[in-house]
């Protein structure tokens, strides 16, 4: 697979404090495509902000460990890589677009001088020219260009968050990481965002990792989706695998629990019980608790990943062939 | 903006009127006629009612307050001293620039040392050289300043004679009031930098900075350390007013002819108008000097600027920690 | 149980074993164990339960009565007989120390106390009421805080005249606008917060919830400003006496000595060494307690 940009393979993440290490991430495996998008589906301390910031190398610090696993760009290894290696990463090859808008930009720098910062970090250019493309950036957010000398506080939600698309997307990266990118934003607003950002990653040809908790998003975007629970990934597959094929009881339950307009019913359906502690995973599968379809062998075992058909995979003890009779 | 300026300058009316009232409440209260005071123990009960009814004194109080104010507004006559007879403003003005030299120096000195510390303890966190610096600063601020006088007269007056103990006839003199001064406040400016640094590199913008492959050291010199300078800055304001009539004991251990001194002395010498009309004037300098950090605030902060430009803010404040 | 071992985890499961039972946890023993883990706080509180015990027990410590003058044994540097040496008068400044314990420890307790009472329970009633209550009494409290406090402590103490009560007093009015800012934050914050609202929503009165949820939210805070204010009160006293306002000889307050000292410095410089000492002592002992309380009762601060 000679086109892969990203691949990353039984990363484990924890976050270990005095009192407790938190399992944030478990094993996760994943590929993405160049000009991929894909989708990172689950809920809130699933660990998919903890995925996406190992991805940058910019957990916690002390706190924040990478217990195993490699993320490959390129075929290098990033964990391998120095701290002023990792830096020429970011925001070149490798930006992110986090979930605030609000809080996300410096008040007390204009936002011509937040983008240019970025362009003059990873380009050899003058000051002159650094604004001159970060006035490019902010017209192609659908921002005025000449509005490069306000501060993030002249402007809207919506209005930052171009801003922030704008900075991550100033040095054309290969990959745009974006965290809940709509989700402080009013819906309205979000429509736009999303609509921008797929134009953008269309012309730019970025591959982007979409972290969300909202199905509608990813259906929306994305061409691949990976659904994570207790920090592990349950399911992945191509957009239509994972929608129209779910295999994971969680995804189903998931689907079960979103209102939708094709289909007619009655009550929606709750997923019982809280998601997982994550400080306290079981060492059986950790949806076992909350599960519709579990079977007396689920809390025995923890299952691997299988493929269930042709690029679909599913975490569960159902399709593991050598567990059944 | 001349609007806010303008708005800030009237509210200084309230304050002010309401400062003489307390002070002249103090003054009607204070034991011992004046009169009698003015002319000693010799004078008949004659000579003393004669100057009573002169002075007003025989006057209702609000009619005593009204052209007491009357007075400072029309004439800049705060009253005049006992012990001199001149008036106590023209006694204070000359002793307000001495005192003024001495809190800008001192504020330098605190802050320069409270920033440093504060920042290196911010990027230490939570290391021995934090800790170290905490327990360092808390140190300073649990000696009290006339210790740290004693301690710096000895060594560097007493004992190496490179300088002079009291006295400021020389640019040398104000040397160790200076540092006296300012090495009181570093604590307050290690911990508020220090808190302010944290805070600050805790935000989202600075992970943004991380994100877009920014060097730590730029990161804390160009993205936290302006925003965190905020409030030490505002700290900065409040006590410059406040140090100028604060540096009491430290004038009188130096002997610094300064407004401090000068108010303390006549505390001794019960010469109440210079206590009171100092006390007055002293707290209409720290009014106005707060009042021009404040406004300096609005134009440096560009947040606030649009907020107040906008209208609807509330004034901004430096809280007294 | 767990997906992956790491050495981390073990260490904590160690830890976790050698615990005994899980403890009721109030928020007052989570403060308390944090304070615990704290060791320059507990060094702060061990020095202030000493000075406590020092000042209880001060008639069975001091060898010498504070005011007995022993003409015989005048400015006499630091022996067996005097450990801290004499003053100009022959009196034992051990002694004079030990008492000045007392008195500062209590004048400073008498400051805190009334400060809180007056100042504080003027924040608390601004910080709760609010609207036009809060308006007047806060711009009272921008009037005094025009002067600053240890003038205006000066000025009172200048018409008041020498005394306890009177410096208590002084101490009070200066103190009154911080104090005041500070208590009305704390209660500010609490007031804010959803559980307060939830209790008014359901009616709960007026003086139960000052007395019931908002006093106990707000005591953490409160009491940091306690222990800090009996240092801040220990300095303002000392610096007072020390220019000689505030109280009056033979009190064997720790300024007070100082001052008696101070024409000595070049000969007899022992004489200001010790009550400085104490001063810096009990100073240093509050606020490293001071500060270990505001980590225990606001983790988030530090």
């Amino acid at each position: 697979m000679s086109d892969t940009l990203l691949s990353v393979k039984d990363l484990v993440i924890h976050y270990e404090t005095e009192d407790e290490v938190v399992e944030a991430v478990n094993k996760i495996s994943f590929d993405i495509k160049k000009g991929e998008v894909l989708g990172l589906v689950g809920e809130t301390g699933a660990g998919k902000t903890t995925t996406a910031l190992g991805i940058l190398g910019l957990l916690p610090a002390k706190v924040g460990h990478v217990i195993q696993g490699s993320i490959e760009l390129e075929g290098k290894d990033l964990l391998k890589l120095s701290e002023k290696e990792m830096r020429q990463i970011r925001g070149k090859k490798i930006s992110m677009i986090f979930q605030d808008p609000m809080t996300a930009l410096n008040p007390v720098k204009t936002v011509g001088d937040q983008i240019a910062e970025v362009v003059l970090l990873h380009n050899q250019c003058s000051k002159a020219e650094a604004l001159k493309r970060a006035q490019e950036m902010l017209a192609m957010v659908g921002i005025v260009p000449e509005r490069y000398k306000d501060y993030p506080h002249q402007f809207s939600g919506g209005m930052k968050q171009r801003i922030v698309i704008a900075i991550a997307l100033a040095c054309e990266p290969e990959l745009l990481i974006a965290d809940e990118p709509t989700t402080a934003l009013d819906v309205t607003i979000q429509a736009q965002i999303l609509d921008m950002m797929r134009k953008l990653q269309k012309e730019q040809g970025t591959s982007v990792i979409l972290i969300t908790h909202d199905l509608g998003v990813v259906a929306e975007m994305c061409d691949n989706c990976a659904v994570m629970y207790g920090g592990e990934l349950v399911e992945y597959g191509t957009l239509e695998q994972v929608f129209d094929n779910p295999k994971h009881p969680y995804t189903r339950a998931l689907y079960k629990s979103i209102p939708s307009l094709d289909k007619d019913v009655e009550r929606l359906e709750v997923i019982p019980g809280l998601v997982p502690d994550p400080s306290d995973l079981p060492e059986y599968c950790s949806f076992f608790e909350r599960c519709s379809e579990k079977c007396d062998k689920c809390n025995k075992y923890d299952p691997v990943s299988t493929e269930v058909e042709p690029g679909h995979y599913a975490k569960c003890l159902q399709y593991m062939k050598e567990w059944e009779g | 903006m001349l609007k806010y300026i303008i708005k800030r300058i009237l509210l200084l009316i309230p304050i002010l009127l309401g400062v003489s009232a307390i002070i002249f409440l103090l003054k009607t209260v204070t034991p011992g006629d004046p009169a009698r005071q003015i002319l000693g123990n010799t004078a008949t009960e004659e000579q003393v009612q004669e100057l009573r009814e002169e002075l007003g004194l025989n006057d209702p109080v609000v009619v005593q307050y009204v052209r007491y104010i009357k007075n400072i507004v029309t004439k800049g006559d705060f009253g005049s001293s006992y012990r001199t007879g001149e008036p106590v403003l023209s006694e204070i003005l000359p002793r307000l620039g001495t005192s003024g030299i001495i809190t800008i120096g001192a504020v330098a000195i605190g802050a320069i040392i409270g920033i440093v510390l504060g920042i290196i303890s911010a990027l230490k966190k939570y290391t021995w050289v934090d800790s170290l610096v905490l327990v360092i600063s808390m140190f300073f601020q649990s000696v009290p300043e006339f210790v740290v006088a004693l301690v710096l007269i000895m060594v560097f007056a007493v004992n190496l004679h490179w300088l002079p103990a009291t006295g400021i006839t020389s640019i040398k003199g104000f040397i160790l009031p200076m540092v006296t001064i300012g090495l009181a406040s570093v604590a307050s400016y290690t911990r508020i930098t220090r808190s302010s640094m944290l805070e600050v590199l805790g935000e989202d913008y600075i992970r943004t900075a991380r994100a877009k492959g920014q060097t730590e050291n730029n990161i804390t010199y160009h993205h936290a350390l302006r925003n965190a300078m905020i409030p030490v800055a505002q700290s900065i304001g409040t006590s410059l007013g406040n140090s100028i009539g604060g540096g009491m004991v430290i004038e009188t251990v130096f002997g610094v002819p300064g407004v401090g001194k000068y108010i303390v002395d006549s505390i001794t010498q019960r010469n109440y108008p210079s206590v009171l009309g100092g006390a007055l004037i002293i707290a209409m300098v720290l009014t106005i000097i707060n009042l021009i950090v404040d406004i300096s605030f609005v134009l440096i902060d560009p947040r606030l600027k649009t907020t107040i430009i906008a209208g609807g803010a509330k004034k901004p404040k430096a809280k007294a920690a | 149980m767990a997906k992956m071992h790491t050495p981390a985890m073990e260490k904590i499961e160690k830890k976790n074993k050698r615990r005994k039972k899980p403890v009721n946890s109030t928020p007052a023993y989570e403060a308390w164990k944090r304070f615990r883990r704290n060791k320059t706080a507990i060094l702060g509180l061990v020095v202030v339960c000493l000075l406590i015990l020092v000042a209880i027990f001060a008639p069975l410590i001091a060898p010498y009565d504070y005011t007995a003058q022993d003409y015989t044994a005048m400015m006499q540097a630091p022996s067996a007989a005097h450990i801290f040496g004499t003053d100009a008068f022959g009196r034992d400044i051990f002694s004079r120390v030990i008492y000045g314990t007392r008195y500062s420890l209590v004048i400073a307790l008498f400051c805190t106390i009334a400060a809180l009472f007056s100042g504080g329970l003027l924040g608390i009633i601004a910080g709760y009421f609010g609207g036009k209550v809060d308006t007047i009494i806060m711009r009272i409290m921008d009037i005094f805080q025009a002067i600053p406090m240890i003038m205006m402590a000066m000025c009172i103490v200048s018409v008041l005249g020498n005394g306890i009560p009177q410096l208590v007093a002084a101490v009070m009015f200066a103190s009154m606008p911080t104090m005041a800012r500070n208590n009305r934050a704390a209660i500010l914050r609490v007031r804010g917060s959803d559980y307060i609202e939830s209790s008014e929503a359901i009616g709960v009165g007026q003086v139960q919830m000052i007395l019931k949820h908002m006093i106990p939210n707000a005591a953490g805070v409160m009491i940091i400003f306690f222990v800090g204010f009996l240092a801040v009160s220990i300095m303002m006293m000392s610096s007072m006496s020390y220019i000689g306002v505030g109280l009056a000889a033979p009190t064997p307050e720790w300024g007070l000595i100082l001052n008696d000292g101070k024409a000595y410095i070049t000969s007899a410089p022992y004489m200001m060494f010790f009550p400085a000492l104490m001063i810096m002592i009990t100073c240093f002992a509050f606020n490293l307690m001071g500060d270990g309380l505001r980590d225990a009762f606001d983790p988030k601060s530090k």
